[in-house]
């Protein structure tokens, strides 16, 4: 892991510890149940980030169909929502197809970014900090514990480096 | 979009082309430029073997099977990397049902080299201009102020895949060299493990175009035994569903043949060449208009990957 890769994971870990799952509407969690949730829900170590995080236009939340933003085992599709065209504060339903759900992220924007398991949106819900790049959902759960590969049912775009609420938007 | 269906037949054209080209052994060698490697999806020796029949999916399937467990194959060094070349084509959505979406195809050249700590180097090139959905798309999307659409560099740049990291499976927990290497050469035993790895995210009943998707790439790119990759096929015979899409004529009998199986929303395809028994491609094909691919008719190929050998 070269310098650039340390500070990009201690900025991800820092910001996303503040930023965890949050029901849809309400803000604040305690510092407390941040950490455990935040514990709970990385359950594998992602301290070498080798892959190339990969193209994602600026100010824009990417997805992808595959692990490793679709760079691992095989390619697929690349969904992108620029903060220009996509609602912000709003719950933006993503699909319900097995073959069309997210398995990872990179959220290349400033600002925190929000994904649902349920669409309308319930309380399983997690925030990603700007920047973060999660390369394979698989490890990462939503607050129940279950896993959150293939699972993300909606998006939301935040307008803020802190959890704000989402209203229920297309969901 | 007839012309990008008419482009991925010409495609998998030229893989029936290339794979025409073997050396002569009962299986194919390692591809040019990875003599110490293993060459992924291994091709028969197309004279002198009996053909499967143009019957019904299951029963060309079964006679893959029967070919890969009666092949004359020598298995590589334990230790060998994988290598397998492919051109993948992708989709490229901007903001999916949302009004002002648009939807683009790129195309990607890569060759991926997987050790047996399954650590991976992929060296990915662009291959082929853009294309979008629609003649509109393509207007969007220069009113979006040209926004990349995730092209690699024509000249090419290498990526590194950890040790460990690396998967012989699309979806799913990961499959590693080793645990590909390992996998049952039963039929039952090499399906309970595709679904236990599949089962965290799918459940205990997969789309059985998702298993079939699995099991192609499996069979396209993993340094199985000829055990397992008989079994493999034994598996894709057995998934309810499948059924034969398309033929293309050899000069006796049907050379190329195109498996297919839906689920709800999409269609898994995958070409084989009955010649060589080995993949040429494996393609999503979007079944019904949806909001995540904003344009694109149902009936289009969203994504493929087409294996080639030189």
């Amino acid at each position: 892991m070269n310098p650039s890769s340390h500070r990009k994971r201690r900025r991800w870990l820092a910001v996303a510890a503040a930023a965890v799952a949050v029901p849809a509407l309400t803000l604040a969690l305690s510092g407390a149940a941040q950490a455990g949730t935040l514990g709970a829900a990385h359950r594998t170590s992602t301290a070498v980030a080798a892959v190339t995080t990969p193209n994602c236009p600026n100010a824009t939340l990417c997805a992808y169909q595959n692990s490793d933003y679709n760079n691992n085992g095989a390619s697929g599709t690349q969904w992108n929502y620029p903060y220009n065209s996509t609602p912000h504060l709003q719950w933006v339903w993503v699909g319900s197809s097995a073959n069309d759900q997210f398995s990872s992220l990179n959220n290349n924007r400033a600002w925190v970014s929000y994904v649902n398991k349920s669409c309308p949106a319930g309380n399983q819900t997690r925030a990603w900090a700007g920047g973060a790049a999660p390369k394979n959902l698989q490890n990462w759960s939503w607050p129940n514990g279950t896993n959150m590969n293939d699972s993300i049912s909606a998006i939301a775009l935040g307008t803020s480096s802190t959890t704000q609420g989402i209203s229920s938007g297309s969901c | 979009m007839p012309d990008t269906r008419a482009l991925l037949i010409g495609i998998a054209s030229a893989g029936v082309l290339l794979a025409g080209c073997g050396s002569g052994t009962a299986v194919t060698q390692a591809a040019p430029g990875a003599s110490a490697a293993f060459a992924a999806n291994p091709r028969l020796q197309a004279t002198g073997l009996p053909q499967p029949p143009p019957g019904h999916a299951p029963a060309v399937a079964q006679a893959l099977a029967a070919r890969w467990a009666a092949a004359p194959w020598h298995a590589s060094s334990a230790d060998a990397a994988t290598v397998f070349r492919v051109i993948d084509y992708t989709a490229t959505v901007f903001s999916p049902g949302i009004p002002g979406g648009f939807t683009a195809f790129i195309t990607t050249r890569r060759t991926v080299v997987v050790s047996a700590a399954s650590a991976a180097a992929i060296t990915a090139s662009n291959a082929a201009s853009p294309r979008f959905a629609t003649p509109a798309d393509r207007v969007l999307w220069k009113e979006a102020g040209r926004p990349s659409l995730g092209q690699a560099p024509a000249t090419g740049q290498t990526q590194a895949i950890p040790a460990g990291d690396y998967t012989f499976l699309p979806q799913g927990r990961t499959l590693t060299y080793r645990q590909a290497a390992g996998l049952p050469g039963t039929p039952g035993g090499l399906a309970a493990v595709i679904l236990a790895h599949l089962r965290a995210y799918a459940g205990r009943y997969p789309p059985a175009s998702l298993t079939l998707r699995q099991l192609a790439y499996l069979i396209a790119t993993a340094p199985l035994t000829k055990a397992a990759r008989s079994a493999a096929w034994q598996v894709v015979g057995s998934l309810p569903g499948l059924r034969i899409c398309q033929t293309w004529p050899g000069p006796l009998q049907p050379r190329t043949v195109e498996l297919c199986l839906a689920s709800a929303d999409d269609e898994t395809l995958v070409n084989i060449d009955l010649g060589t028994a080995s993949i040429l491609s494996i393609s999503d094909r979007l079944l019904r208009p949806s909001p995540m691919y904003p344009h694109v008719a149902a009936g289009t190929i969203v994504g493929s990957a087409t294996f080639v050998t030189s």
